[in-house]
């Protein structure tokens, strides 16, 4: 894929960042719970789990995260070190790092999703 | 011209790889920004890693969790808690501000290179919005600390 169209992809991502990322907080912070303590009870984090539009914004978040941060992340190393075998080896390693990410955060997700 | 290898000399000395790309010269609030922002994104990065392990908690039960929850909760974790809000109130105001700079909606018109240059990437409206970001970041850790400390 063009270099170019990632970097649109990366854009959406920060747009959708932006918008989760803030339910994400207020869901820590005042939206549906009394407070920050009360929000990291077992029962209200799994209540955000069995819900499917918190799970879903969770599942949306995850992946925006992982993209943005991954694809920067490798910007900011082919940047640093220059050379056909670090960009390939950078290249792959974000692939694999973002999809072990996504993976492990989606078996959360899912599996807290399902044992409701 | 031929490619050089080895270590970047730069001024006759050895530049270092990572340093040099940190705290290179002239030490600028652009810069500043640059560095803040990059350190900010691999922060929040290798939190995010900790964020899902931690979560995962979750699937091993009420007592596990209870357990996972009960070992974060002390004042050390609480200052981190409020430094990453910090680090996502700057990161994402800061990246607003290179997003606008790199569609060139902030940036201003090309000028001509007249003497004594000047970095024309440091307009004041670029300088505004690199202030803001860091008026961001302190306005979060008051937000995070009213949330997180006193408890909303």
């Amino acid at each position: 894929m063009k270099g170019s169209k990632l970097m649109l992809i990366n854009y959406l991502c920060m747009i959708l960042i932006g918008i989760t990322l803030f339910l994400h907080l207020a869901t820590h912070a005042f939206l549906g719970v009394s407070g920050y303590e009360q929000s990291l009870t077992y029962d209200s984090v799994k209540g955000r789990y069995e819900a499917p539009a918190s799970a879903f914004l969770l599942a949306v978040l995850l992946i925006v995260l992982a993209f943005h941060s991954i694809f920067s992340f490798r910007t900011t190393l082919l940047e640093w070190r220059h050379g056909k075998g670090w960009t390939k080896a950078v290249n792959w390693g974000a692939i694999a790092v973002a999809v072990v990410m996504v993976a492990f955060g989606m078996w959360t997700i899912v599996a807290a999703y399902i044992a409701r | 011209m031929t490619a050089q290898s080895g270590p970047l000399k730069v001024g006759g000395r050895k530049k270092n790889r990572f340093l040099g790309w940190a705290f290179d010269k002239p030490m600028h609030l652009e810069r500043i920004g640059m560095m803040l922002h990059r350190a900010t994104g691999v922060g929040l990065l290798l939190y995010l890693i900790f964020h899902l392990v931690v979560t995962n908690a979750i699937l091993g039960g009420r007592v596990f969790f209870a357990d996972v929850m009960g070992m974060l909760s002390n004042p050390l974790t609480h200052l981190g808690e409020i430094i990453v809000v910090a680090a996502v109130g700057f990161h994402g105001m800061n990246g607003i501000r290179l997003v606008l700079i790199s569609l060139g909606v902030i940036s201003g018109r090309p000028h001509r290179p007249d003497f004594p240059y000047k970095a024309p990437s440091l307009n004041k409206t670029e300088k505004g919005a690199l202030w803001t970001a860091f008026g961001v970041a302190v306005l979060s850790v008051f937000l995070a600390a009213f949330f997180i400390v006193l408890g909303g």
